[in-house]
């Protein structure tokens, strides 16, 4: 099996979607990241990358919120797997690695 | 659902749409998500705002869905004609010669099609932009005389309007047009001629939209000096300085102030202009009541009042005119009486053919027939279609048994095959749109319009698209329906259906080539009159021949300007001459003028009156075919030419006398005919010759017009010398002149132009028709492979093989010529030679070149086909059974 990557936007959302802990849906999915992106998130592309990390297992989804008065909608609540986790932390640690990695007069500059 | 929708629900539409594009599970995620913004926005940005947001975001979902996500969110239909979709494109990538010949055959035809109706489109929106274009009129006068009726559009004095208006209130308003004729416009040191020119009133601007850029309209028309400029003018003489307030200075003296800049007027308007003056202005410079300063009336009549109107019209023209326009005069002078006529603005450009427009009208004639070939056009494309649809169901036929044994419904087929259909049309039209850019340009140059595709009205656009759903719908449903028939284990032992597809095939053949010939007949027939027109020995020789008009510029200078032109090396000669050839004046004679006529009261016979100086036949080239020339400017007398001789049915019209019509009191002696010119064409070839006659002056009395007869070497440096003594001589006025034979060719412009488009567009419907002949022979082939390999088997040659695909061929053609043939002669006898009076004979060998041509492409395609016979291995198409 090939390898499976976490693109950027994957990550931030599946950080999103841990986040949120038990209250991670669409709107509120796509609030919280164009509060922290400070930009405005197509929910077309949210959902893609909701399925594909589906997909990979990093999140599972459940549905709630069924009323009458929606006329037969629902949300979609997703939660973050262990493997999502596990996924995050990896693309993390990396990140860490590499960032220490960085020579320190470099680092300097964020002191100043 | 069946609560009741409140007015802040999410628009109807973006949930319609998000309905039928995603599955169950994710349609109600989606529909819950977008709700909750959609309800958030409506709070913080209004409901307009958020309804568009969300069918933004509805949108977004389906791309995203389809172009990023998984299949499995999307409904099983949808699903379907992705697959659908999927399959069309590895067949079209299976089969590439015939992917090829369909794609290009659509392309071409949708092409054709879309240029049409662009241009037909065009036509068709004449002066349907000003507001109130209904009911906007303009008035004509039908006017009889002994010479003939014409109906003119200009000739109405243009104070007629005022009295039509006060006696009949009907009429709520009137504006009306003068023409300025060339005029001299100088700023600075520009200086050019301008032709358009119009007087306009007040109301010019209530009946007509033409918008304003700078300045003002209000009132200006009042002020005899102010001028309105374009656009484009005002580019021409102050570049990009602010024109309002300068002064143009108009036929050297008068000094006009602009005030105002208007956008150019659009293509399609009949009204024209480039600058406009005062018409009040004009109207009190020019006294007395009845002004016989033509001008266009345009009135503005309830629709349904017309009638009412007309005859009001009548009574007041009895009642309040002068008694020359009186019905009693008229009848007096035993003619007929004279009246006017309305006619809807929108109505003029194509379907007024009076005397005298205020601009070139088309012809709707043309439109008709130009709608007929786009939609023959599109018709023979996808007739093509559905042959080599047909052609290819043998190929198709195994893989619509699989689909039928797993259980495909017959709908489901019809809609594969439909939805194959649907592509190709759409990626023809893909590639014509882009066609379409290169062509356009062409295109346009051709017909002298500027259309364009990012124009198009978006109902015009609607009603395109409906016209090429319906065609490919109608293409793609026989073939469908019957590959959808096969029986399940019929098809899947690779055998079609056999009746029912032949009599179409048969039909269908027959059409197409009836199409073709009737285009071939009728294009030949176009081209051979037009060139018999272009050709025509027209009574003098108009190549190398130029006329430069001098009225009124030479004043004393007529000999020195003459003189220096002679005698430059590469002019041959040159004369003076009072009228150029079509605008001699015509004058009516008393027939008692004429030696040996009697008279008969108040009978005239009208002549054209041409006056001239020395050497005018010669430089002409003119032939006399009976007496001699003019000896010189002193002589006295007449040439005259073959027309009048008739009309005077003078056996020896040498040395006859003829009186010269009385001029004020002086009554002059009578003149002898001293020659007999060959008639020459003085007007377009679409009328007679009229009867002329000629008479010489000295060049200081006639020199309106000099013409000048060239050698053909070095054209263009022995115009710039005249030109350079020009500015010797005259000075104060740009050098201007027109070649003869440009001005002989303009007359026809109209027609070289509808001829060449005629001709493309037929050639294209001819093209195509050879494409789907290919496509079809290849189908006969095909389909009867084991027939012909089992006369191969039993040694049939190849020879005698192509005769019997070729017999399939035969009956059609011949069949279609017999409907073809007459249906193109009697179209091109009655409805189109019969607005030229000089025509071509209808010749046998356009009908023969037809058949003959038809004959001999179909042969050659079909037999290119059939020579697959002679490779194919007999085995290999035997081997199954």
């Amino acid at each position: 099996m090939k390898k499976m990557t976490l693109g950027a936007f994957e990550e931030i959302v599946l950080l999103t979607v841990g986040a949120l802990n038990e209250n991670a849906y669409g709107v509120t999915i796509k609030v919280e990241l164009e509060s922290n992106l400070k930009k405005s998130i197509s929910i077309g592309a949210l959902y893609a990358a909701l399925q594909r990390l589906e997909e990979k297992g990093w999140v599972n989804s459940r549905v709630g919120g069924i009323t009458e008065k929606q006329g037969g909608r629902r949300k979609q609540y997703y939660d973050i797997t262990k493997q999502g986790v596990l996924a995050l932390h990896e693309v993390k640690a990396m990140r860490n690695e590499l960032f220490h990695r960085l020579p320190a007069t470099k680092i300097q500059w964020l002191k100043s | 659902m069946g609560t009741q929708r409140s007015k802040n629900a999410p628009p109807k539409l973006g949930e319609k749409i998000l309905e039928s594009f995603c599955s169950y599970d994710f349609l109600s995620t989606a529909l819950w998500d977008l709700g909750e913004i959609h309800a958030l926005n409506l709070k913080q940005k209004g409901k307009l705002s958020a309804d568009i947001r969300y069918m933004r975001d509805v949108l977004g979902v389906i791309y995203h869905l389809y172009f990023k996500g998984k299949s499995q969110y999307t409904p099983n239909r949808i699903a379907m004609l992705k697959n659908n979709f999927i399959i069309s494109f590895r067949n079209f990538k299976k089969d590439k010669v015939y992917s090829l010949i369909n794609t290009i055959g659509l392309t071409m035809g949708l092409s054709a099609f879309i240029l049409i109706s662009l241009f037909v489109n065009h036509e068709l929106s004449y002066d349907k932009f000003h507001d109130d274009y209904e009911s906007i009129h303009r008035l004509s006068h039908k006017r009889n005389a002994s010479m003939g009726s014409f109906e003119f559009a200009r000739t109405i004095p243009i104070s007629i309007a005022p009295t039509l208006s006060q006696s009949i209130p009907e009429i709520e308003s009137f504006s009306r047009v003068g023409l300025k004729g060339e005029t001299i416009i100088k700023y600075g040191d520009k200086m050019f001629y301008e032709t358009g020119g119009r007087y306009v009133e007040d109301s010019f601007f209530e009946f007509f939209n033409f918008p304003l850029v700078s300045g003002t309209t209000e009132g200006v028309l009042d002020d005899p000096e102010a001028i309105l400029i374009t656009e484009s003018m005002a580019k021409k003489y102050f570049n990009d300085r602010n024109p309002l307030g300068e002064v143009l200075t108009l036929n050297k003296k008068d000094l006009h102030k602009v005030v105002a800049v208007l956008k150019d007027p659009p293509q399609n308007t009949q009204l024209q202009f480039e600058y406009l003056l005062s018409l009040p202005a004009l109207e009190k410079r020019l006294t007395g009541a009845w002004l016989r300063h033509p001008g266009y009336t345009y009135l503005k009549i309830n629709p349904d009042q017309i009638g009412k109107v007309f005859t009001k019209i009548d009574e007041v023209k009895n009642q309040s005119f002068p008694a020359s326009f009186s019905d009693s005069t008229a009848i007096s002078r035993g003619l007929e009486p004279s009246y006017f006529n309305l006619q809807p603005l929108a109505d003029i450009h194509l379907n007024s053919r009076i005397e005298s427009e205020i601009s070139v009208t088309g012809d709707i004639r043309y439109i008709y027939i130009f709608s007929a070939v786009g939609l023959v056009i599109l018709i023979i494309a996808s007739v093509n279609y559905t042959n080599a649809a047909m052609a290819r169901s043998i190929k198709r036929a195994k893989e619509v048994g699989v689909r039928k044994a797993i259980g495909a419904s017959q709908g489901a087929l019809v809609k594969l095959y439909l939805s194959e259909t649907f592509l190709y049309v759409l990626i023809s039209l893909g590639l014509s749109v882009l066609l379409m850019a290169w062509v356009l340009p062409f295109f346009n140059q051709l017909t002298d319009k500027q259309l364009s595709l990012v124009d198009m009205s978006p109902s015009f656009a609607l009603l395109i698209s409906g016209i090429i759903l319906v065609i490919s719908i109608l293409s793609g449903i026989y073939p469908a329906i019957y590959l959808s028939k096969i029986s399940t284990v019929g098809a899947l032992k690779g055998k079609t259906p056999k009746s029912g597809g032949n009599r179409l095939k048969k039909v269908l053949i027959t059409f197409q080539f009836l199409i073709a010939q009737t285009l071939i007949i009728v294009t030949v027939i176009l081209q051979s009159q037009l060139s018999f027109l272009q050709n025509k020995d027209i009574g003098y020789d108009r190549e190398q021949l130029i006329y430069i008009p001098t009225k009124g510029e030479l004043k004393k200078n007529y000999g020195a300007f003459k003189n220096e032109i002679n005698a430059l090396p590469n002019v041959v000669s040159s004369a003076y001459t009072m009228n150029l050839l079509g605008d001699g004046t015509m004058t009516a004679y008393p027939l008692n003028h004429f030696e040996g006529l009697e008279d008969e009261g108040d009978k005239n016979l009208w002549t054209n009156y041409y006056g001239t100086t020395e050497n005018f036949i010669q430089t002409m080239g003119m032939k006399l075919l009976e007496g001699g020339d003019f000896k010189d400017g002193s002589d006295r007398g007449f040439i005259i030419n073959e027309a009048l001789v008739r009309k005077l049915g003078w056996e020896n019209p040498i040395g006859k006398v003829i009186k010269p019509q009385p001029y004020g009191t002086t009554v002059q002696p009578p003149y002898p005919i001293i020659g007999v010119l060959k008639d020459f064409n003085d007007q377009s070839l679409k009328s007679e010759i009229k009867p002329m006659m000629m008479a010489i002056s000295a060049d200081s009395l006639v020199n309106d017009y000099l013409v000048a007869r060239l050698r053909p070497e070095n054209i263009r440096s022995t115009v710039a010398a005249i030109g350079e003594i020009w500015d010797k001589q005259v000075g104060d006025r740009p050098f201007d002149f027109t070649f003869y034979d440009d001005a002989f060719n303009k007359q026809y412009n109209a027609e070289l132009r509808q001829g060449k488009l005629f001709w493309i567009f037929a050639s294209l419907a001819i093209g195509i028709s050879i494409l789907g002949i290919m496509g079809l022979s290849s189908f006969m082939v095909e389909q009867r492979m084991k027939e012909f390999s089992i006369r191969k088997v039993l040694g049939a040659s190849l020879k005698q093989l192509m005769m019997i695909v070729n017999k399939g061929f035969f009956w059609p053609i011949i069949l279609s010529f017999l409907v073809a043939a007459p249906l193109a002669y009697y179209w091109a006898r009655d409805q189109w030679l019969q607005s030229f009076v000089y025509r071509i004979d209808i010749q046998p060998w356009y009908f023969a070149l037809a058949i003959l041509g038809t004959l001999l492409l179909t042969l050659l395609t079909v037999s290119y086909h059939s020579f697959k016979l002679k490779k194919a291995n007999p085995t290999r198409y035997l081997g199954s059974d």
